[in-house]
């Protein structure tokens, strides 16, 4: 059951806490993940995601100790893109040469994974034999 | 005097400045183009141009003085990706519900696109590291890039793939939030709101998720769980394609 009334968000710096210590030990695991399989990168946020779920699931992190932070960040993520968006900078001798064929198959790529997972799912709906209308 | 190009002061600002351009321009006049972090990215690329012809000095040399304070800024990208695991703990009924189905669609989703993409990618002749660059383009930032940079090889050339999959995963959100509304129309898609929402997570990103959210509860519910799971999938898979083609 869910807990109806709304707990206060704790304390700026406990989230913070929380927050850099989920990423050092998610960017341990990631070192150490990289020493024994060199060719398959776990990037650091993808196992801090998962850790913070973990942690969350498991009552180890209560809701109301990371929701301020991460509303706050996830509403900022725009910004957050910037840099590397401007890093093509660094790249521009590349993108000279090929950059409008780039731009194609990224316009063309994004059509084919949008289809490709939409209608495997409903292929998937299909086979278990309901699609969900309503949910 | 100028030095002061080459403190973190001047990237911070800029990043800010060109995103607070961008987020105007689009509460002005709400068209796709003017999507504040596609205007973000090209007017800073512009501005960081407009200086190396300036000063006489070469735009990787400019960046990199940029890159000192963009880094500020882009490290938070690690703790923003972390923090999608909130939304996606609020809605743990659903991916309790649908787990299957969500991994299955998504696994097999993503194998069909990548051979896709690499066979578009060969039609169109694209050069090894370009090609690469497309390949872990469903995934968020945080995570496609350093994957695109290992597959790469790391270093200089890591770093070129990475900035072509950054500008991929911009361009793939700029798309579905243009044509978005149509692509729904034009393929039916609204007929299996799981679908639509998982899809929308993994063309389209955080602003896929956005329009996702417009269609629906349940689709944005899928769309913020699928940019999680696409992220771990593509982290699964992406390499060990890469090695199969022969890309690695």
């Amino acid at each position: 059951m869910e807990n109806k009334k709304k707990e206060k968000a704790a304390p700026l710096l406990t989230q913070f806490l929380i927050f850099s210590c989920i990423l050092l030990i998610a960017n341990i695991l990631s070192i150490g993940i990289s020493l024994v399989l060199p060719g398959f990168p776990v990037p650091t946020p993808l196992i801090g995601l998962m850790l913070l779920f973990i942690a969350l699931v498991s009552g180890v992190v209560k809701l109301e100790q990371v929701e301020g932070l991460s509303t706050s960040l996830i509403g900022l993520i725009g910004l957050l893109f910037v840099p590397s968006g401007i890093s093509l900078a660094s790249s521009l001798t590349l993108f000279k040469q090929e950059g409008i064929k780039i731009v194609a198959v990224v316009i063309i790529s994004t059509v084919v994974l949008l289809l490709s997972v939409a209608y495997t799912s409903q292929l998937v709906a299909k086979i278990s034999g309901k699609i969900h209308h309503k949910l | 005097m100028l030095s002061f190009l080459s403190t973190p002061f001047w990237g911070i600002f800029l990043t800010i400045f060109v995103y607070w351009i961008g987020q105007q321009l689009f509460k002005k006049y709400p068209i796709f183009i003017f999507q504040p972090l596609f205007i973000g990215m090209v007017l800073g690329i512009f501005i960081l141009i407009g200086l190396s012809s300036l000063l006489r000095q070469p735009t990787a040399a400019l960046y990199q003085q940029y890159k000192v304070g963009g880094d500020f800024i882009f490290w938070f990208l690690n703790p923003a990706t972390m923090a999608f695991a909130v939304p996606l703990y609020k809605r743990r009924d659903l991916v309790k519900r649908y787990w299957l189905r969500i991994f299955t669609s998504l696994f097999v989703g993503l194998t069909i696109a990548l051979f896709l993409i690499f066979i578009i990618s060969r039609l169109f002749g694209l050069s090894k590291i370009a090609t690469i660059a497309m390949l872990p383009q469903a995934a968020t930032t945080a995570i496609a890039l350093p994957i695109s940079s290992v597959i790469a090889g790391g270093g200089q050339v890591g770093t070129m793939a990475a900035s072509i999959t950054a500008m991929a995963v911009i361009v793939n959100a700029v798309v579905i939030y243009a044509l978005g509304t149509q692509l729904i129309k034009w393929f039916k898609l609204d007929k299996d709101p799981i679908g639509l929402g998982l899809s929308f997570g993994t063309a389209g990103h955080t602003i896929g998720s956005a329009k996702a959210i417009e269609v629906g509860e349940v689709e944005g519910a899928m769309a913020s769980i699928s940019m999680v799971v696409i992220g771990l999938i593509v982290d699964l898979i992406v390499p060990t394609f890469a090695k199969l083609m022969g890309l690695m």
